[in-house]
């Protein structure tokens, strides 16, 4: 039977009038599981709770089978957690060992010698190895992510939170991201991010959030299947689709009710995601 | 509620190992802490800002007295202590300057040991000021002439003020999170430190209470009861207090409770102390000094004339010699006076200073200061060396005066007397000029900086430690000593010797003496303007009026 290291139910959580979570249930073990939602749907909130950074204003998390809302729980919990923010704010005059060693320093390594090694170690892996005595500030956008993304892989924690993990990331750095990310089996990762791609090639198990709910929970493949027989490519765009979009070979793709001689093809993550949440999905991925 | 298929709860995992301390994590902090604040660029500014001024100031041929010296490094620190202040202010709040505390938060060290770090590692800035603060002292007792021994306790003072400055801005860091305060907080600290003025040692009171307290410009054997252990302790609790404070933000602890109740007891305890004024006895102790002098002096002889210092100046003794010994040299052996002796003194301008304030009410009464020295034939040096540049000269030029007869102080009225047309002012001008080359260089420099080698004033007025002295030198004088100068020393001496009566008589004139030393005529001097009475400014402000002839 597998383990359950990440069980939310009823969360709740509002700031003044805007609901951020509204009843978020939610069952995660070991592997990869991507976070997919449009902006505002929650997901920062949600990683936040279970970095217990932030405390839900309702409702019940359980993390490595721990409750946070417990002062010694949630210590034994940030033990063995890593948590990339959606913006993690570095030191700009601190190179990049400075910055991951300071970190490493905060998650009580305070032997120094091992901890320069696993610095060492979690900057290598991200492709920063020669970039270590770099200040932070001469770095570009996406190498400071990748600073940010070693950080949180200190320790080879148990429960690793990455929220938008390759913003920023070019194709090659993506494709990187993938190996490291997905080297652990028995850790669990919960990954934030609007690329779907990135939950197409990594994620074992998909979680769908919209305006504080869950809208779907389920594999990859699963939310893939939503949209089967509902895919078609067409030269011009059809007025009877829910979503269409030019392709870059100039026709359409469509997705909703296909027309009897609609030309159906195999329906991808993306489409499924898009037809579960409609035209307000499809302009955020499309920006 | 959804379940991802194939997949239940289990029982709590194992527990993890056993964490090691938050004061293990401090620590660690503080070592990265420290290197980033002694390289900070403000606290380098600050560094050089204090440092700098003082190397400015490197005099060689000051003897400086190593107890001021100790008593001024907190002072010096002051500039550093700022820059400690603002730059621990700027590291604590550098996770929140740089949107860093999300991330901080959701590990497992908690803030009061980020918090613990940075109070850490001000204690290593703290550590290099007090390495700066021996290095400064070792420095000048090695590359200079020194008297005294500084005192450890004054030491401390600075390198406490970096701690406090340190200590304080992280305490704002924690409580007024704004890049803001620090700055706001250093100009407090300057502006209350101004409102306690030097009189605060000799008065006591809540002006004790600054973070330092420096003399002035007295000597130190006119501070009763300077107390500087309790002033060590007072800032001890003030430190202590700071640090408590700081990491009281991240919750109240019983621990916390009682080291702030020790450290409020240490700071209050001593800052009572310190308040007291000076107690009966440190008054009489310093009055006995003012008063009684030569009870508390040690005495030697050299070249025949019987040089007394107070204990603690005994190695500036050699330096009053030489002007002293270079006058006398070039004056016939007969023509000594046989009882001068030179006997250290609290300068007029000290004494005046402390009379001011008996009279004003600021200080209790002490019988026996005078601001006006009495005239009893002796040379007196003051309490330092070096600082005037004319200190040879002045000396010199003492005991020129007493070997020709001319007054060494002004007249009861306060008056420099008038040497002009007084061929002994001639004599006694050559005597001193020649006694050391220092002597002779400053006579030079005075002539021109008061315009008499132009031409353009009456008068050469040689102060004597801010206060008028006996005689006011008449250029025509002043330009014939300075001729005599140009010629060999052993002719002048010669002639000296051969007729001293005729030469250094008080009945000689200038035009006499001219004659006698084939001096070149006098060229027509500054405007007859008669100055006697009027009072001019000299040196540093100090008043001068020109009364009568010499007698």
């Amino acid at each position: 039977m597998s383990q359950i290291t990440v069980e939310t139910a009823g969360l709740r959580k509002a700031y003044r009038s805007t609901t951020a979570l509204d009843g978020v249930d939610l069952r995660v073990g070991p592997g990869i599981t991507g976070l997919l939602g449009p902006n505002g749907a929650g997901k920062t909130t949600l990683l936040r709770i279970l970095a217990t950074v932030l405390a839900p204003d309702g409702g019940t998390v359980r993390l490595l089978g721990r409750d946070p809302a417990d002062a010694d729980d949630r210590l034994a919990v940030r033990r063995r957690l890593g948590y990339l923010p959606q913006e993690p704010g570095l030191h700009p005059n601190f190179t990049a060992f400075e910055f991951v060693d300071y970190v490493a320093i905060l998650k009580e390594m305070t032997d120094r010698r091992a901890r320069h090694g696993e610095v060492r170690r979690v900057l290598e892996l991200v492709g920063l190895g020669d970039q270590a005595k770099r200040k932070i500030k001469a770095l570009s956008g996406g190498m400071r992510r990748r600073v940010a993304l070693a950080q949180a892989l200190l320790g080879e924690p148990d429960l690793l939170l990455l929220d938008e993990p390759t913003a920023g990331l070019d194709p090659e750095q993506r494709l990187r991201f993938r190996e490291f990310v997905s080297t652990s089996p028995d850790q669990t990762v919960v990954l934030s991010t609007h690329q779907t791609e990135d939950v197409a090639a990594l994620c074992n198990a998909v979680v769908v959030l919209d305006q504080g709910r869950v809208r779907f929970s389920g594999t990859a493949r699963e939310l893939s299947e939503l949209a089967r027989g509902r895919v078609w490519l067409a030269e011009a765009r059809d007025p009877a689709a829910s979503l269409a979009w030019r392709t870059g070979d100039g026709g359409h793709r469509h997705i909703g009710d296909a027309p009897a001689d609609a030309r159906l093809v195999e329906p991808t993550l993306e489409d499924g995601y898009l037809l579960l949440l409609g035209r307000r999905a499809a302009d955020e991925l499309a920006a | 509620m959804e379940t991802l298929a194939g997949r239940t709860a289990v029982a709590s995992p194992p527990a993890p190992p056993a964490p090691p301390a938050s004061v293990a994590t401090a620590r660690a902090l503080a070592r990265v802490e420290a290197g980033k604040l002694l390289r900070s660029p403000v606290l380098v500014g600050g560094g050089l800002f204090s440092l700098l001024p003082g190397l400015g100031f490197w005099n060689p041929s000051v003897v400086f007295d190593l107890r001021l010296t100790a008593i001024g490094i907190a002072i010096t620190f002051f500039p550093l202590a700022a820059a400690v202040l603002i730059a621990s202010n700027l590291a604590t709040l550098r996770s929140r300057r740089h949107g860093t505390d999300q991330l901080y938060e959701s590990l497992p060290s908690p803030a009061a040991a980020r918090t613990g770090g940075h109070l850490l590692a001000v204690t290593a800035v703290a550590a290099f000021a007090s390495g700066l603060a021996v290095l400064l002292v070792a420095g000048q007792a090695l590359l200079a002439d020194t008297l005294g021994s500084p005192n450890v306790a004054e030491m401390a003072v600075g390198p406490l003020l970096v701690a406090g400055a340190g200590a304080l801005g992280v305490l704002l860091a924690r409580w007024v999170p704004t890049p803001a305060a620090a700055p706001v907080a250093c100009v407090a600290i300057a502006v209350f430190q101004m409102s306690t003025t030097d009189t605060a040692l000799l008065t006591g009171g809540w002006r004790t209470l600054g973070f330092w307290t420096y003399p002035g410009d007295l000597p130190v054997e006119l501070l009763p009861d300077r107390r500087p252990g309790w002033h060590v302790a007072y800032l001890v609790g003030l430190v202590a207090m700071a640090a408590v404070g700081t990491l009281v933000a991240h919750g109240l602890r019983r621990p916390l409770v009682v080291a702030g109740a020790v450290a409020l007891s240490v700071a209050a305890g001593s800052a009572w102390v310190q308040s007291r004024p000076p107690s009966a006895a440190g008054w009489a102790a310093a009055n006995a000094l003012l008063e009684r002098p030569g009870d508390h002096q040690a005495c030697e002889e050299r070249d025949g004339t019987t040089y007394c210092a107070y204990p603690a100046y005994r190695s500036l003794v050699p330096n009053w010699a030489k002007p002293v010994s270079g006058v006398r040299r070039a004056v016939p052996a007969g023509a000594w006076p046989a009882d001068l002796d030179v006997t250290q003194r609290v300068t007029s301008s000290d004494r005046r200073w402390v009379a001011d304030h008996v009279l004003a009410g600021v200080l209790p009464a002490l019988p026996a200061v005078d601001a006006a020295l009495p005239d009893d034939g002796h040379l007196h040096p003051a309490m330092g060396w070096g600082t005037e540049r004319t200190d040879d000269l002045t000396l010199a030029l003492a005991a020129a005066s007493r070997a020709v007869g001319l007054p060494m102080v002004p007249d009861p009225a306060g008056a420099s007397c008038d040497a002009s047309g007084q061929g002994r002012a001639v004599v006694a001008l050559w005597l001193a000029g020649q006694a050391t080359g220092r002597a002779g260089d400053a006579l030079r420099t005075l002539a021109s900086a008061q315009e008499v080698s132009a031409g353009r004033a009456r008068f050469l007025v040689v102060l004597q430690h801010d206060t008028p002295p006996g005689v006011a030198w008449g250029a025509v004088e002043v330009g014939h000593a300075l001729e005599l100068l140009r010629r060999p020393a052993d002719e002048v001496r010669g002639a000296l010797a051969a007729d001293w009566e005729g030469l250094a008589g008080p009945g000689t004139t200038t035009v006499a003496v001219a004659t006698r030393l084939g001096l070149a005529p006098a060229a027509d001097g500054p405007p007859a303007t008669d100055v006697h009475g009027e009072a001019t400014r000299y040196g540093a402000g100090t008043e001068v009026r020109i009364g009568d002839r010499c007698p």
